[in-house]
């Protein structure tokens, strides 16, 4: 699992493995780009996109191609559109926006989904999650936000962020915090991160076991 | 089966067990799945069977976690009647013929540990030999660890999963252990523990993983 924070200001800077960044106009896309690769040394990007800004993520994408960048688009897109991000680099990993319900999308085989993760999640969705067939998940736990206000969403918040981060703790997958108060749970999860970095030791500890 | 179980290791006020208890109901927990662990010291009889009744009056489950038999008997003498489980924890796996007589009509459950499965195995059959039904306590310094054997007892149906992701947790805990507390009690649950016994001194340590799991 890798963490991530997501940065919406162009001047905060928080130590990250990805980054998550949010395109606004009159804000130096590129400068952020740079910023999290180089200084908090991300290993991949998450790009939220407005679709209303297309070319200039086309050239956002050239300028950055080499580097890992997953795009998440807002908003209807034209597939033709989609096909000519894919020709540019083949880092460019065109994501899906996944709702948790109705039951969609989990039959198609596809390298990126991005999920937002909605404050009605439940354990029985969080498996569900578990059975998607994609190469790469990102979970998006922004969404765990929703309607929580004042003292206890101060307190809730990153505990509920941890507990559904901590849920996929030695998978393979993504997440992304956008919280001033989730740097516990970003915390916890390096964390978690460190001690599964190297999954045969899970495979060695269950020899063991047998044993 | 799923169950959080509240400790009340600490506490010395059955009052306090009574609230910490309530406190997790307010904070969605429903009875059937509710818990309370109690650590019971032979030498406070009076106080712990207190706070087992205490238990008794709000949860469906109590863990006793003991090191004497004798202690255990008397919890087994007290919930007497009782229609919820009582899991013995720290009691010889021989032991489990003596308590078993004295359990009768009760929902039974003692715990077989071991530093290997093997150890768990053997103590977890001999449970089972003597007509009580076992359970594994899942206790490590190490999530990885824990995970590991949650995932291998359950793959050979040894009986009732307790982990324990709030251990060391206490009523001055941070904002980081009760962050910690809930990703692992998560973690242990995503690789099957029954039971995950977690320290709730504040209601929003406890009421994120009841929102993802009482529903």
């Amino acid at each position: 699992m890798r963490v991530g924070f997501g940065i919406y200001h162009p001047m905060l800077t928080v130590s990250g493995l990805m980054n998550a960044i949010q395109q606004y106009l009159g804000l130096d896309i590129d400068e952020r780009i740079e910023k999290a690769f180089k200084e908090l040394e991300s290993d991949f990007i998450v790009l939220h996109w407005p679709h209303n800004q297309l070319e200039q993520l086309l050239e956002t994408c050239r300028r950055w191609c080499g580097k890992e960048l997953v795009v998440r688009l807002m908003g209807e897109v034209e597939p033709s559109f989609m096909k000519k991000l894919s020709e540019i680099a083949l880092t460019v990993a065109p994501s899906q926006i996944l709702r948790l319900s109705p039951e969609v999308y989990l039959d198609r085989k596809q390298e990126v989904y991005y999920i937002e993760v909605l404050s009605s999640i439940d354990i029985e969705q969080l498996k569900r999650i578990l059975a998607i067939p994609a190469e790469r998940i990102i979970l998006d736990l922004r969404g765990l936000h929703q309607n929580w206000r004042g003292r206890e969403g101060r307190f809730m918040l990153p505990v509920l962020e941890a507990a559904v981060g901590g849920y996929f703790l030695y998978d393979e997958v993504d997440v992304v915090f956008y919280h001033p108060l989730a740097h516990a749970s970003i915390r916890l999860l390096k964390e978690g991160k460190t001690a599964g970095r190297n999954l045969s030791d899970y495979a060695k500890l269950i020899a063991e076991a047998r044993e | 089966m799923r169950v959080i179980a509240v400790s009340t290791c600490d506490v010395m006020d059955p009052l306090e067990t009574r609230y910490k208890l309530i406190r997790a109901k307010l904070a969605g927990v429903t009875t059937n799945m509710l818990g309370v662990a109690l650590k019971v010291l032979t030498e406070r009889r009076e106080m712990y069977i207190e706070h087992l009744k205490e238990g008794m009056k709000h949860a469906g489950m109590a863990l006793v976690l003991t090191e004497s038999i004798e202690a255990a008997e008397n919890c087994i003498e007290a919930a007497r009647g009782w229609r919820g489980a009582l899991v013995v924890c720290g009691v010889a796996a021989s032991s489990a013929r003596r308590l078993s007589a004295r359990a009768k009509d009760l929902n039974l459950y003692i715990t077989a540990a071991g530093d290997t499965l093997q150890e768990i195995i053997e103590k977890a059959s001999a449970i089972q030999a003597a007509g009580v039904k076992p359970a594994i306590a899942a206790e490590s310094q190490s999530p990885m660890k824990v995970a590991a054997l949650l995932r291998e007892v359950g793959n050979r149906d040894l009986g009732l999963r307790i982990s324990f992701p709030g251990a060391c947790v206490k009523d001055t805990a941070s904002e980081y252990d009760m962050v910690r507390q809930a990703a692992l009690a998560m973690l242990y649950l995503r690789y099957g523990a029954d039971v995950v016994v977690i320290e709730a001194n504040f209601k929003w340590a406890i009421q994120p993983i009841a929102r993802l799991i009482c529903k």
